[in-house]
Protein backbone atom coordinates (compact mmCIF):
# COMPACT_ATOMS: atom_id res chain seq x y z
CA UNK A 1 0.00 0.00 0.00
CA UNK A 2 1.08 3.38 -0.94
CA UNK A 3 0.97 6.46 1.03
CA UNK A 4 -2.09 8.13 -1.50
CA UNK A 5 -3.96 4.74 -1.14
CA UNK A 6 -3.52 4.91 2.60
CA UNK A 7 -5.17 8.72 2.67
CA UNK A 8 -7.92 7.02 1.31
CA UNK A 9 -8.02 3.78 4.21
CA UNK A 10 -7.49 5.91 6.66
CA UNK A 11 -11.18 7.35 5.95
CA UNK A 12 -12.69 4.05 5.13
CA UNK A 13 -11.29 2.84 8.56
CA UNK A 14 -12.45 5.68 10.77
CA UNK A 15 -16.21 4.67 9.29
CA UNK A 16 -15.43 1.04 9.41
CA UNK A 17 -15.30 0.35 5.93
CA UNK A 18 -12.16 -1.51 5.46
CA UNK A 19 -12.04 -4.86 5.15
CA UNK A 20 -9.81 -6.93 7.23
CA UNK A 21 -7.59 -7.43 4.54
CA UNK A 22 -7.54 -3.94 3.91
CA UNK A 23 -7.07 -3.14 7.63
CA UNK A 24 -4.23 -5.32 7.58
CA UNK A 25 -2.43 -3.30 4.55
CA UNK A 26 -2.87 -0.06 6.08
CA UNK A 27 -1.88 -1.02 9.85
CA UNK A 28 1.38 -2.47 8.05
CA UNK A 29 1.55 0.59 6.03
CA UNK A 30 1.46 2.90 8.81
CA UNK A 31 3.80 1.09 10.86
CA UNK A 32 6.08 2.32 8.71
CA UNK A 33 4.90 5.66 7.83
CA UNK A 34 4.82 8.41 10.27
CA UNK A 35 3.86 10.97 7.78
CA UNK A 36 0.11 8.55 7.30
CA UNK A 37 0.30 7.63 10.63
CA UNK A 38 0.15 11.78 11.65
CA UNK A 39 -2.48 12.02 9.04
CA UNK A 40 -4.80 9.12 10.44
CA UNK A 41 -4.60 11.05 13.76
CA UNK A 42 -5.28 14.30 12.07
CA UNK A 43 -8.24 13.14 10.52
CA UNK A 44 -9.65 11.19 13.39
CA UNK A 45 -9.94 14.59 15.51
CA UNK A 46 -10.99 16.69 12.73
CA UNK A 47 -14.23 13.87 12.57
CA UNK A 48 -14.00 14.08 16.40
CA UNK A 49 -14.86 17.13 16.39
CA UNK A 50 -17.43 17.81 14.05
CA UNK A 51 -19.23 14.47 15.72
CA UNK A 52 -18.78 16.11 19.19
CA UNK A 53 -21.31 19.36 18.53
CA UNK A 54 -24.56 18.99 20.50
CA UNK A 55 -27.03 17.37 17.88
CA UNK A 56 -29.25 18.91 15.19
CA UNK A 57 -32.88 18.75 16.23
CA UNK A 58 -35.11 18.74 12.59
CA UNK A 59 -38.04 20.78 13.51
CA UNK A 60 -41.47 19.85 12.59
CA UNK A 61 -43.51 20.51 9.59
CA UNK A 62 -47.09 21.10 8.43
CA UNK A 63 -47.23 17.96 7.29
CA UNK A 64 -50.95 18.71 6.48
CA UNK A 65 -50.10 22.02 4.51
CA UNK A 66 -47.49 19.88 2.68
CA UNK A 67 -50.15 16.91 1.95
CA UNK A 68 -52.65 19.84 0.43
CA UNK A 69 -49.37 20.78 -1.79
CA UNK A 70 -48.16 17.56 -3.07
CA UNK A 71 -52.05 16.03 -3.40
CA UNK A 72 -52.58 19.52 -5.66
CA UNK A 73 -49.49 18.68 -7.62
CA UNK A 74 -50.43 15.26 -8.20
CA UNK A 75 -53.73 16.34 -10.32
CA UNK A 76 -51.94 17.88 -12.71
CA UNK A 77 -48.99 16.86 -15.28
CA UNK A 78 -45.88 15.53 -13.98
CA UNK A 79 -43.16 18.35 -14.39
CA UNK A 80 -39.65 18.59 -15.06
CA UNK A 81 -39.00 22.13 -13.38
CA UNK A 82 -39.86 22.93 -10.09
CA UNK A 83 -41.49 26.21 -10.39
CA UNK A 84 -42.38 26.00 -14.00
CA UNK A 85 -44.12 29.13 -14.08
CA UNK A 86 -41.03 31.53 -13.50
CA UNK A 87 -39.05 30.48 -16.57
CA UNK A 88 -42.17 31.06 -18.56
CA UNK A 89 -42.72 34.33 -17.04
CA UNK A 90 -38.58 35.47 -17.54
CA UNK A 91 -39.10 34.48 -20.77
CA UNK A 92 -42.56 35.75 -21.40
CA UNK A 93 -40.93 38.86 -20.39
CA UNK A 94 -38.15 38.69 -22.36
CA UNK A 95 -39.87 38.16 -25.67
CA UNK A 96 -42.87 40.98 -24.68
CA UNK A 97 -39.29 43.50 -24.10
CA UNK A 98 -38.11 42.53 -27.62
CA UNK A 99 -41.80 42.60 -29.77
CA UNK A 100 -41.94 46.10 -27.64
CA UNK A 101 -38.30 47.38 -28.50
CA UNK A 102 -38.80 46.22 -32.36
CA UNK A 103 -42.11 47.73 -32.47
CA UNK A 104 -40.75 50.97 -30.74
CA UNK A 105 -38.05 51.50 -33.25
CA UNK A 106 -40.38 50.77 -36.60
CA UNK A 107 -42.93 52.80 -35.22
CA UNK A 108 -40.23 55.70 -34.31
CA UNK A 109 -38.38 55.02 -37.76
CA UNK A 110 -41.50 55.94 -39.80
CA UNK A 111 -43.74 58.09 -37.98
CA UNK A 112 -41.83 61.57 -37.55
CA UNK A 113 -42.22 65.00 -38.04
CA UNK A 114 -40.65 66.97 -40.88
CA UNK A 115 -37.07 67.77 -40.09
CA UNK A 116 -36.19 71.37 -38.90
CA UNK A 117 -33.99 73.32 -41.75
CA UNK A 118 -31.05 73.71 -39.85
CA UNK A 119 -29.70 70.96 -37.75
CA UNK A 120 -27.75 72.08 -34.68
CA UNK A 121 -24.62 70.12 -34.86
CA UNK A 122 -22.36 72.04 -32.55
CA UNK A 123 -24.41 70.21 -29.28
CA UNK A 124 -23.53 67.14 -30.81
CA UNK A 125 -19.73 67.98 -31.49
CA UNK A 126 -19.09 69.15 -28.18
CA UNK A 127 -20.88 66.21 -26.44
CA UNK A 128 -18.81 63.97 -29.16
CA UNK A 129 -15.44 65.28 -27.94
CA UNK A 130 -16.52 64.24 -24.29
CA UNK A 131 -17.02 60.87 -25.08
CA UNK A 132 -15.69 58.38 -22.99
CA UNK A 133 -13.52 55.51 -24.70
CA UNK A 134 -16.50 52.61 -24.43
CA UNK A 135 -14.08 49.87 -23.87
CA UNK A 136 -16.10 47.35 -26.25
CA UNK A 137 -18.91 49.27 -28.67
CA UNK A 138 -19.28 46.69 -30.45
CA UNK A 139 -23.13 45.87 -29.00
CA UNK A 140 -23.74 49.20 -29.17
CA UNK A 141 -22.64 49.89 -33.25
CA UNK A 142 -24.87 46.43 -33.93
CA UNK A 143 -28.30 48.29 -31.97
CA UNK A 144 -27.02 51.27 -33.90
CA UNK A 145 -27.04 50.00 -37.18
CA UNK A 146 -30.36 48.31 -36.16
CA UNK A 147 -31.84 51.70 -35.73
CA UNK A 148 -30.39 53.24 -38.81
CA UNK A 149 -31.35 50.22 -40.82
CA UNK A 150 -35.05 51.11 -41.64
CA UNK A 151 -35.32 54.61 -41.75
CA UNK A 152 -31.85 53.82 -44.73
CA UNK A 153 -34.15 51.03 -46.37
CA UNK A 154 -37.24 53.90 -46.68
CA UNK A 155 -34.37 55.70 -48.61
CA UNK A 156 -32.86 53.35 -50.42
CA UNK A 157 -36.37 52.08 -52.31
CA UNK A 158 -37.65 55.74 -52.84
CA UNK A 159 -38.98 56.98 -55.80
CA UNK A 160 -37.17 59.41 -57.86
CA UNK A 161 -38.66 62.59 -59.13
CA UNK A 162 -42.04 64.08 -57.99
CA UNK A 163 -44.06 60.97 -58.30
CA UNK A 164 -41.82 59.88 -55.19
CA UNK A 165 -43.23 59.90 -51.51
CA UNK A 166 -42.03 62.42 -49.41
CA UNK A 167 -40.26 60.47 -46.45
CA UNK A 168 -40.22 61.92 -43.28
CA UNK A 169 -37.85 61.03 -39.93
CA UNK A 170 -38.69 62.32 -36.51
CA UNK A 171 -35.76 65.17 -35.88
CA UNK A 172 -35.31 64.60 -32.11
CA UNK A 173 -34.56 60.58 -33.56
CA UNK A 174 -32.31 61.93 -36.56
CA UNK A 175 -30.49 64.01 -33.57
CA UNK A 176 -30.15 61.26 -31.36
CA UNK A 177 -28.92 58.92 -34.30
CA UNK A 178 -26.25 61.84 -35.42
CA UNK A 179 -25.08 62.18 -32.18
CA UNK A 180 -25.11 58.25 -31.43
CA UNK A 181 -23.22 58.06 -34.88
CA UNK A 182 -20.48 60.37 -33.52
CA UNK A 183 -19.78 58.97 -30.66
CA UNK A 184 -19.34 55.83 -31.96
CA UNK A 185 -17.09 56.94 -34.48
CA UNK A 186 -14.97 58.32 -32.28
CA UNK A 187 -14.87 55.29 -29.96
CA UNK A 188 -14.25 53.32 -33.46
CA UNK A 189 -11.47 55.49 -34.65
CA UNK A 190 -7.75 53.67 -35.03
CA UNK A 191 -9.68 50.01 -33.70
CA UNK A 192 -11.95 49.27 -36.36
CA UNK A 193 -11.40 50.87 -39.98
CA UNK A 194 -14.00 49.17 -41.83
CA UNK A 195 -16.52 50.67 -39.02
CA UNK A 196 -14.99 53.74 -38.88
CA UNK A 197 -15.26 54.30 -42.17
CA UNK A 198 -19.13 53.24 -42.59
CA UNK A 199 -19.88 55.87 -39.55
CA UNK A 200 -18.36 58.22 -41.57
CA UNK A 201 -21.08 57.65 -44.57
CA UNK A 202 -23.53 57.19 -42.58
CA UNK A 203 -22.74 60.62 -40.54
CA UNK A 204 -22.66 62.04 -44.57
CA UNK A 205 -26.34 60.83 -45.06
CA UNK A 206 -27.75 61.62 -41.94
CA UNK A 207 -26.46 65.30 -42.37
CA UNK A 208 -28.25 65.29 -45.69
CA UNK A 209 -31.24 63.67 -44.44
CA UNK A 210 -31.75 66.22 -42.02
CA UNK A 211 -31.09 69.24 -44.43
CA UNK A 212 -33.55 67.76 -46.79
CA UNK A 213 -37.17 68.61 -47.08
CA UNK A 214 -40.09 69.23 -49.93
CA UNK A 215 -41.29 66.04 -51.41
CA UNK A 216 -39.34 64.00 -53.94
CA UNK A 217 -36.80 66.54 -53.31
CA UNK A 218 -33.07 66.55 -54.76
CA UNK A 219 -31.79 65.68 -51.46
CA UNK A 220 -33.87 62.49 -50.76
CA UNK A 221 -32.69 61.35 -53.69
CA UNK A 222 -29.28 62.30 -53.37
CA UNK A 223 -29.59 60.35 -49.96
CA UNK A 224 -30.86 56.98 -52.10
CA UNK A 225 -27.98 57.58 -54.38
CA UNK A 226 -25.65 57.47 -51.72
CA UNK A 227 -27.02 54.85 -50.33
CA UNK A 228 -26.69 52.34 -53.22
CA UNK A 229 -23.70 53.99 -54.70
CA UNK A 230 -21.86 53.01 -51.00
CA UNK A 231 -23.58 50.28 -50.56
CA UNK A 232 -24.24 51.12 -46.74
CA UNK A 233 -26.91 48.29 -46.53
CA UNK A 234 -24.52 45.54 -47.74
CA UNK A 235 -22.17 46.72 -45.64
CA UNK A 236 -24.28 47.27 -42.62
CA UNK A 237 -25.30 43.52 -42.83
CA UNK A 238 -21.80 42.65 -43.07
CA UNK A 239 -20.84 44.40 -39.98
CA UNK A 240 -23.84 43.22 -37.64
CA UNK A 241 -22.84 39.80 -38.82
CA UNK A 242 -19.11 39.85 -38.17
CA UNK B 1 -52.90 -3.01 4.03
CA UNK B 2 -49.31 -3.55 3.52
CA UNK B 3 -47.04 -1.36 1.32
CA UNK B 4 -47.13 -2.64 -1.41
CA UNK B 5 -50.72 -2.74 -1.38
CA UNK B 6 -50.65 1.13 -0.77
CA UNK B 7 -47.94 1.32 -3.61
CA UNK B 8 -50.31 -0.68 -5.95
CA UNK B 9 -53.33 1.34 -5.42
CA UNK B 10 -51.67 4.77 -5.26
CA UNK B 11 -50.97 3.44 -8.67
CA UNK B 12 -54.41 3.30 -9.52
CA UNK B 13 -54.93 6.13 -9.02
CA UNK B 14 -55.78 5.76 -4.94
CA UNK B 15 -55.21 9.34 -3.36
CA UNK B 16 -55.50 7.85 -0.12
CA UNK B 17 -53.14 5.28 -0.51
CA UNK B 18 -50.41 7.46 -1.95
CA UNK B 19 -51.21 9.87 1.55
CA UNK B 20 -50.13 6.95 3.50
CA UNK B 21 -47.37 5.94 2.30
CA UNK B 22 -46.71 9.77 2.64
CA UNK B 23 -47.88 9.54 6.13
CA UNK B 24 -44.95 6.81 6.67
CA UNK B 25 -41.95 8.21 4.72
CA UNK B 26 -42.47 12.14 5.19
CA UNK B 27 -40.70 12.13 8.40
CA UNK B 28 -37.54 10.18 7.24
CA UNK B 29 -37.33 12.34 3.89
CA UNK B 30 -38.01 15.77 5.86
CA UNK B 31 -35.01 14.25 7.97
CA UNK B 32 -32.59 13.98 5.48
CA UNK B 33 -33.62 17.21 3.66
CA UNK B 34 -33.55 18.98 6.29
CA UNK B 35 -29.41 17.91 7.59
CA UNK B 36 -28.53 18.48 3.68
CA UNK B 37 -30.59 21.87 3.12
CA UNK B 38 -30.20 23.44 6.78
CA UNK B 39 -33.07 25.14 6.73
CA UNK B 40 -36.81 23.85 7.04
CA UNK B 41 -38.07 25.60 3.98
CA UNK B 42 -35.87 24.51 1.42
CA UNK B 43 -35.90 20.90 3.69
CA UNK B 44 -39.71 21.20 3.24
CA UNK B 45 -39.49 22.01 -0.60
CA UNK B 46 -37.34 19.33 -1.14
CA UNK B 47 -39.79 16.59 0.93
CA UNK B 48 -42.74 17.62 -0.94
CA UNK B 49 -41.19 17.90 -4.58
CA UNK B 50 -39.96 14.15 -3.85
CA UNK B 51 -43.43 13.02 -3.10
CA UNK B 52 -44.93 14.56 -6.33
CA UNK B 53 -41.90 13.14 -8.33
CA UNK B 54 -42.37 9.72 -6.48
CA UNK B 55 -46.21 9.86 -7.51
CA UNK B 56 -45.75 10.32 -10.76
CA UNK B 57 -42.84 8.13 -11.44
CA UNK B 58 -44.67 5.26 -9.33
CA UNK B 59 -45.20 3.19 -12.44
CA UNK B 60 -41.65 2.50 -12.82
CA UNK B 61 -40.93 1.01 -9.09
CA UNK B 62 -40.26 -2.52 -9.22
CA UNK B 63 -40.24 -3.76 -6.34
CA UNK B 64 -38.61 -7.16 -7.51
CA UNK B 65 -35.60 -5.35 -8.03
CA UNK B 66 -34.67 -5.75 -4.08
CA UNK B 67 -34.90 -2.19 -3.62
CA UNK B 68 -37.38 -0.94 -0.74
CA UNK B 69 -39.61 1.77 -0.67
CA UNK B 70 -38.17 4.22 1.43
CA UNK B 71 -34.33 3.15 -0.38
CA UNK B 72 -36.59 4.28 -3.59
CA UNK B 73 -38.17 7.50 -1.96
CA UNK B 74 -34.88 8.13 -0.32
CA UNK B 75 -32.89 8.06 -4.32
CA UNK B 76 -35.41 10.81 -5.22
CA UNK B 77 -34.91 12.80 -2.11
CA UNK B 78 -31.40 13.18 -2.49
CA UNK B 79 -31.66 13.95 -6.59
CA UNK B 80 -34.26 16.36 -5.20
CA UNK B 81 -31.96 18.08 -2.39
CA UNK B 82 -28.77 18.36 -4.70
CA UNK B 83 -30.71 19.67 -7.78
CA UNK B 84 -32.43 22.37 -5.34
CA UNK B 85 -28.71 23.16 -3.78
CA UNK B 86 -27.61 23.55 -7.24
CA UNK B 87 -29.67 25.84 -8.05
CA UNK B 88 -29.85 27.91 -5.03
CA UNK B 89 -25.99 28.38 -5.43
CA UNK B 90 -26.04 28.95 -9.20
CA UNK B 91 -29.21 31.74 -8.63
CA UNK B 92 -28.21 32.60 -4.52
CA UNK B 93 -32.14 33.17 -4.32
CA UNK B 94 -32.27 31.31 -0.78
CA UNK B 95 -29.77 32.07 1.79
CA UNK B 96 -28.62 27.98 2.52
CA UNK B 97 -25.28 29.54 4.03
CA UNK B 98 -26.61 32.28 6.05
CA UNK B 99 -28.51 30.04 8.32
CA UNK B 100 -26.47 27.71 10.73
CA UNK B 101 -27.89 25.08 12.42
CA UNK B 102 -27.16 25.91 15.40
CA UNK B 103 -29.98 27.43 15.66
CA UNK B 104 -32.04 24.59 16.20
CA UNK B 105 -28.76 22.63 18.47
CA UNK B 106 -30.28 21.40 21.88
CA UNK B 107 -29.24 24.10 24.23
CA UNK B 108 -31.38 24.01 27.58
CA UNK B 109 -31.41 27.19 29.53
CA UNK B 110 -29.34 25.60 32.56
CA UNK B 111 -26.20 25.00 29.90
CA UNK B 112 -23.54 27.38 30.82
CA UNK B 113 -23.49 30.38 28.43
CA UNK B 114 -19.45 30.18 27.58
CA UNK B 115 -20.46 26.72 26.67
CA UNK B 116 -23.42 27.43 24.54
CA UNK B 117 -21.11 30.03 23.07
CA UNK B 118 -18.51 28.26 22.02
CA UNK B 119 -20.09 25.19 20.85
CA UNK B 120 -22.18 27.69 18.24
CA UNK B 121 -18.64 29.29 17.04
CA UNK B 122 -17.75 25.59 16.29
CA UNK B 123 -21.32 24.92 15.17
CA UNK B 124 -20.45 27.64 12.95
CA UNK B 125 -16.93 26.48 11.85
CA UNK B 126 -18.30 23.08 10.96
CA UNK B 127 -21.44 24.60 8.90
CA UNK B 128 -19.47 26.63 6.68
CA UNK B 129 -16.82 23.77 6.26
CA UNK B 130 -19.55 21.60 5.04
CA UNK B 131 -20.96 24.62 3.18
CA UNK B 132 -18.24 24.51 1.30
CA UNK B 133 -18.25 20.62 0.18
CA UNK B 134 -19.62 19.99 -3.40
CA UNK B 135 -23.59 19.03 -3.56
CA UNK B 136 -22.40 15.54 -4.34
CA UNK B 137 -19.70 15.10 -1.25
CA UNK B 138 -21.97 17.31 0.94
CA UNK B 139 -24.42 14.42 0.08
CA UNK B 140 -22.67 11.82 0.95
CA UNK B 141 -21.00 12.94 4.28
CA UNK B 142 -24.08 13.81 5.64
CA UNK B 143 -25.51 10.60 4.93
CA UNK B 144 -22.23 8.96 5.94
CA UNK B 145 -21.32 10.57 9.03
CA UNK B 146 -24.10 12.39 10.39
CA UNK B 147 -26.94 9.65 9.41
CA UNK B 148 -24.79 6.91 9.52
CA UNK B 149 -25.45 4.95 6.33
CA UNK B 150 -22.90 2.60 5.18
CA UNK B 151 -21.00 2.84 1.63
CA UNK B 152 -23.35 0.82 0.14
CA UNK B 153 -26.66 1.88 0.98
CA UNK B 154 -25.32 5.38 -0.09
CA UNK B 155 -24.63 3.68 -3.58
CA UNK B 156 -27.57 2.88 -4.08
CA UNK B 157 -29.45 5.53 -2.56
CA UNK B 158 -27.18 8.06 -5.01
CA UNK B 159 -27.25 5.02 -8.00
CA UNK B 160 -23.58 5.71 -7.86
CA UNK B 161 -20.81 2.74 -7.79
CA UNK B 162 -19.12 2.51 -4.10
CA UNK B 163 -15.71 3.32 -5.43
CA UNK B 164 -17.01 6.59 -6.62
CA UNK B 165 -18.74 7.12 -3.04
CA UNK B 166 -15.65 6.18 -1.17
CA UNK B 167 -13.68 8.64 -3.66
CA UNK B 168 -16.17 11.69 -2.70
CA UNK B 169 -16.01 10.94 0.98
CA UNK B 170 -12.45 10.82 0.94
CA UNK B 171 -12.67 14.49 -0.47
CA UNK B 172 -15.06 15.60 1.47
CA UNK B 173 -13.38 14.59 4.74
CA UNK B 174 -9.90 15.55 3.05
CA UNK B 175 -11.96 19.42 2.87
CA UNK B 176 -13.21 19.36 5.92
CA UNK B 177 -9.59 18.35 7.55
CA UNK B 178 -8.02 21.36 5.41
CA UNK B 179 -10.89 23.68 7.10
CA UNK B 180 -10.74 22.52 10.63
CA UNK B 181 -7.41 21.32 11.57
CA UNK B 182 -6.04 24.16 12.88
CA UNK B 183 -9.22 24.67 14.99
CA UNK B 184 -9.25 20.90 15.75
CA UNK B 185 -6.42 21.32 17.74
CA UNK B 186 -7.23 24.46 19.41
CA UNK B 187 -10.23 23.27 20.33
CA UNK B 188 -8.03 20.41 22.08
CA UNK B 189 -9.89 17.32 20.41
CA UNK B 190 -6.86 15.22 21.25
CA UNK B 191 -7.83 11.50 20.52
Amino acid sequence: MNCNDARHAIVLEHYGELSDDEQARLDEHLRSCQRCDADREETRRVLRLVSAQDPVRVPDFDRERSWRYISARMRGTPSRRWFPLVPGWRWGLVGAGLLLAAFLGIVIGRLGVKPSPEPDTTMTEAAATKAPNVPSVQPMLVTHLEDLRPILLDFANSASGAHGATITVDERLLRALLLQNLLLRRALEGKDPAAAELLDDLDLILKEIVNGRGPGSASQAQVRDLIRDREILFRIQILRRT
Amino acid sequence: MDELELIQGAREGDTEAFHALFDAHSGRVFALAHRYMRNQADAEDVMQETFVRAYHALATYDPSKSRSFATWVNRICVNCSIDLLRRARHRNTRSLEGQSMNTLAANTPEDDPERVARNREIRNRIDSAIERLSPHQRMIFILRHEMGHSIRDIAQSMGSTEGSVKKHLFRAVDSLKKRLRHFALEAGYEL
